[in-house]
């Protein structure tokens, strides 16, 4: 166990060291975020009638971004060969999935965590749900996104037309998560049974997600 | 095996074009329109079913690898990706004289087109890859991971409130009996189309893949031929 977690300690430092160096993901992924946020101010909307409008912007921009963090948080490692490295070192695919789920998890709920403040400070939306119910359904429908993600990343390096590939096979299949995660911010009542789904189908997903990393790798 | 399938369909097929304008009654509220319905619910359960045969081949591929069930998958693609549009052009028909529009952002018309899109954009993955291990591979975990949504799309359905009619549902069947039973012959006359349709195609896929290996043997023949010589 203990090992296990040294392993992906490891791994999520090499990211995190790699990354506070280059600056290749978080900047743009924020400076996308805003832009986005910016672009809904101007379109001259009226959020005020509706309570959820912070939720579906919310979504809307973390898809975007997501697509820019997952991109390059596997760019480096299919470019140099890390990948299969990796695979033949002493690190198994279950630790090279967590470590990237935690890297890419960690900056996009920072990421949320922008947005959030961007959305109730800069474009005065109130935000009616408990703060507390609100974490737990952007986790849940995180960890879905990004184990899916990471899946549907590793398959775009390997086609010809990686980075707009990416946003076409991430995009649908996250679909039906994001449309969950907006029913139980819409709806509290309905909210504890759609958590159930959500963590039902990361614990599968996060189940069969080190099996499929190993075919994708072909090893 | 061919030929019994498509005399099989060929019967089917006559008989729901009979009974579709000759045996079911005309719809009083709809009039004639209605009867796009006989195409487009076997369209729908027609392209459920290929899906399902692409998730159980993209399943077993991942399971022991082989070139005859990596063609059964591509075949349940097509299919169910023909089955789909059809299904979605049909269902445009139907809501432009039911809803007075062409689209609207129903739950259920929404779900068909997510699994429309995740359906060719695995078109679009086969095709951006060279023919080989790495084609199939990534296909089949594209396949699967594809398919986990379906289950998260019905649960949509079934908590937001849909426009769509819901003509079966587990307690009663709200047509007329016999609209029920052309509709009856018109699945089976569509399932029976889907089928002949995967197994022609997986025909053609490996015919085509027996041709690029003859090609392949008859190049290196040539280019021993052409060292010989010199």
């Amino acid at each position: 166990m203990f090992r296990f977690l040294r392993n992906i300690y490891t791994l999520l430092a090499k990211d995190w060291r790699s990354e506070i160096r280059s600056l290749q993901i978080l900047p743009p992924a924020i400076v996308l975020a805003l832009a986005a946020i910016v672009l809904f101010y101007f379109s001259k909307i009226d959020f005020s009638h509706s309570p959820t409008a912070w939720a579906a912007i919310l979504w809307i921009v973390s898809l975007l971004a997501l697509v820019v963090i997952l991109d390059r948080a596997l760019v480096t490692d299919t470019r140099n060969a890390v990948l299969e490295a990796l695979l033949a070192a002493p690190v198994t695919p279950n630790q090279f999935l967590f470590a990237k789920l935690l890297f890419t998890g960690s900056m996009l709920m920072g990421l949320q965590v922008i947005v959030l403040l961007s959305l109730t400070q800069m474009m005065n939306l109130t935000i009616s749900s408990p703060m507390g119910s609100i974490f737990l359904t952007l986790t849940l429908t995180d960890l879905g996104l990004i184990a899916m993600g990471l899946l549907c990343s590793l398959i775009a390096q390997f086609s010809r037309h990686r980075g707009a590939f990416l946003a076409g096979f991430l995009w649908p299949v996250a679909l039906p998560l994001v449309l969950l995660a907006m029913m139980a911010i819409d709806d509290p009542a309905r909210s504890e049974n759609i958590w159930l789904i959500l963590a039902g189908f990361d614990i599968v997903l996060l189940g069969i997600s080190p099996g499929l990393l190993k075919v994708i790798a072909g090893k | 095996m061919t030929l019994p399938l498509i005399i099989l369909d060929f019967v089917l097929m006559t008989a729901a074009f009979v009974m579709i304008f000759f045996y079911a009654p005309i719809d009083a509220v709809m009039g004639p329109t209605q009867k796009i319905f006989y195409i487009h619910l076997p369209g729908a359960l027609a392209s459920f079913f290929s899906t399902f045969i692409l998730f159980l081949a993209s399943l077993k591929y991942l399971v022991k690898p082989s070139p005859q069930v990596d063609r059964l998958a591509w075949a349940a693609a097509d299919t169910a990706w023909l089955f789909c549009t059809l299904t979605l052009i049909t269902g445009m028909l139907w809501a432009r004289q039911a809803w007075m529009v062409w689209w609207t952002w129903d739950p259920r018309l929404t779900s068909f087109l997510v699994l429309w899109c995740v359906l060719s954009l695995y078109h679009v993955l086969r095709r951006s890859l060279p023919p080989g291990s790495l084609q199939s591979r990534l296909a089949a975990v594209f396949g699967l991971i594809g398919f986990l949504d379906v289950p998260l799309v019905f649960l949509c359905i079934y908590w937001w409130q849909s426009l769509h009619p819901a003509v079966i549902t587990s307690r009663e069947i709200r047509i007329d009996i016999s609209m029920f039973h052309t509709l009856i012959i018109a699945v089976l006359a569509v399932l029976g189309l889907a089928i002949l349709l995967i197994h022609l195609r997986v025909k053609l896929l490996t015919m085509e893949s027996r041709l690029s290996e003859l090609i392949r043997i008859a190049g290196d023949t040539q280019d021993l031929s052409d060292g010989r010589k010199k």
